[in-house]
């Protein structure tokens, strides 16, 4: 049964914009507003966008004559983003990048601006459940102001009790807690959810958890991947996309599951050639570029975030004139690669993560299961894909998973 | 810098260095640092904000 995104009610009431071209005129509007506040306020943007008149910025081709923000320049100096006092900064939020000894990202919030990203959050859950409902979140929330306290908080805002589980560190733990909690919905990384899926899947049916949906976030979600969680749990699954430099929230799937729909009130997505830096057209791949259109600590605008994706063209099945986005390709970083070796591996029965080192003798692949998989299986699957399987292939039983969970999956320099 | 005495303007008297506890994010740590032992005011060297102190703040400072 398809419904428009729950997101467009939100959307036109903040708005005022029942079209997408009044909503494009409205989102231009904000984005002179934030020009000029960046300009005036931080000592980075006053410096990055000193050719920039922003009353020149009144067409969506127009956002060519603003410069990209990277994340290399946030690291190199966060606080010159700042568009307010030191004290007037509720939370910062430090991502360090595995593998390198880059300085690490850290993004600067107000409390406005975690409480768009906590009313954001209210609505897009309305996709999954309702007043009384109850969801598990199997994500960090021990810290004010942690993505999981932030969703706690939104979900109590509109009636729905949560349940914070934190990350998957031992998946029958967290699968006997979803079991014995009544929440109907769970909220979690895409592999460690598989690792409930598949870890349920070989429980006696009676003893299986009874779930209606699942929300996968923080992490990107192969096709391959939502297949298996959504037949393996027999639930709705959604898509979200995020990202910490967004506040966590940018956007996701209605029920027709084509696409994740934006949080356009808050954020102007575009799409551009990763080699040119040139805006592409709806429908064509490229790099996902955000725009914050209302943060007072630390705006994001033009930022380039390094993944791949499309922006969907024309109205969404499900009725909405809300631009949607399709996470798809994985990161730059990697030129997709680990993306492409999802779809391969995590379709294989039995997979739910995997990971590849180098040897003296070329790559080496581990895949991990709550039973070890079948590595024949994973051969031939990745020779019909085109790849030279690696020579070695073994397979290890996973009891849960390490750390917070919050890194993202990546694969070494030189691999498959 | 390190050789000077530091003095408290409030009490004028001379800071002596002593276990400093900080709070952030519910989570508390401590350092050695020059305090006031009448009014217990601390004096926060930059080394020591921009060392152990940022380091411990990014540490907590998880997603």
């Amino acid at each position: 049964m398809t419904r428009r995104s729950v997101l467009e009610d939100w959307i036109i009431r903040e708005t005022g914009c029942r079209s997408r071209e009044a909503l494009d005129r409205w989102q231009l509007a904000q984005l002179r507003e934030a020009l000029d506040r960046a300009k005036a306020r931080s000592p980075f943007y006053r410096e990055h966008l000193a050719s920039v008149r922003p009353e020149e910025i009144t067409s969506l081709g127009a956002l060519d004559r603003l410069p990209f923000t990277t994340a290399d320049q946030l690291r190199a100096d966060p606080r010159r983003w700042l568009c307010c006092g030191a004290a007037e900064v509720e939370r910062i939020v430090t991502l360090k990048t595995s593998g390198t000894t880059a300085a690490p990202k850290r993004v600067f919030f107000r409390r406005e601006d975690q409480e768009r990203t906590v009313d954001f959050f209210a609505h897009g859950m309305g996709e999954l459940v309702s007043p009384g409902d109850r969801v598990l979140i199997l994500m960090p929330g021990q810290q004010p102001g942690s993505v999981g306290d932030l969703l706690k908080r939104a979900l109590e805002r509109v009636g729905v009790s949560a349940v914070p589980g934190g990350p998957v560190t031992n998946i029958a733990a967290s699968y006997d807690l979803l079991r014995t909690s009544g929440c109907g919905c769970v909220v979690g990384i895409p592999v460690q959810v598989l690792g409930l899926a598949e870890y349920g899947a070989r429980l006696p049916s009676g003893q299986r958890a009874r779930l209606n949906s699942v929300l996968l976030s923080a992490d990107a979600a192969h096709p391959a991947l939502i297949h298996r969680i959504r037949t393996r749990m027999g639930c709705e699954v959604f898509n979200h996309f995020g990202m910490t430099e967004m506040g966590f929230g940018v956007a996701v799937e209605c029920s027709v599951h084509q696409g994740c729909h934006l949080r356009e009130n808050h954020i102007l997505a575009e799409v551009v050639d990763p080699k040119t830096g040139a805006r592409l057209p709806e429908g064509q791949p490229g790099e996902l570029v955000f725009t914050t259109l209302d943060r007072r600590a630390m705006p994001f605008l033009r930022y380039r975030t390094g993944d791949l994706g499309v922006l969907l063209p024309g109205p969404c099945p499900c009725g909405s004139f809300l631009r949607r986005i399709l996470p798809q390709g994985g990161r730059l970083a990697d030129r997709g690669r680990l993306w492409a070796l999802d779809g391969v591996l995590l379709a294989c029965p039995g997979v739910v993560d995997y990971s590849v080192r180098e040897t003296p003798e070329g790559p080496a692949l581990t895949l991990y299961g709550v039973v070890p998989p079948d590595p024949e299986e994973a051969r031939q699957r990745l020779e019909q894909a085109g790849y030279a399987a690696p020579k070695h292939i073994d397979a290890q039983v996973i009891t849960g998973f390490s750390g917070t969970g919050m890194q993202k999956r990546s694969l070494p320099e030189r691999s498959v | 810098m390190a050789e000077q005495t530091l003095i408290c303007t409030a009490c004028q008297c001379p800071l002596e260095t002593r276990r400093v506890d900080f709070e952030y994010l519910t989570h508390t740590f401590f350092a050695d640092a020059l305090r006031c032992p009448r009014c217990g005011q601390v004096y926060l060297p930059e080394e020591l904000v921009q060392g152990r102190v940022a380091e411990v703040e990014m540490e907590l400072e998880d997603k």
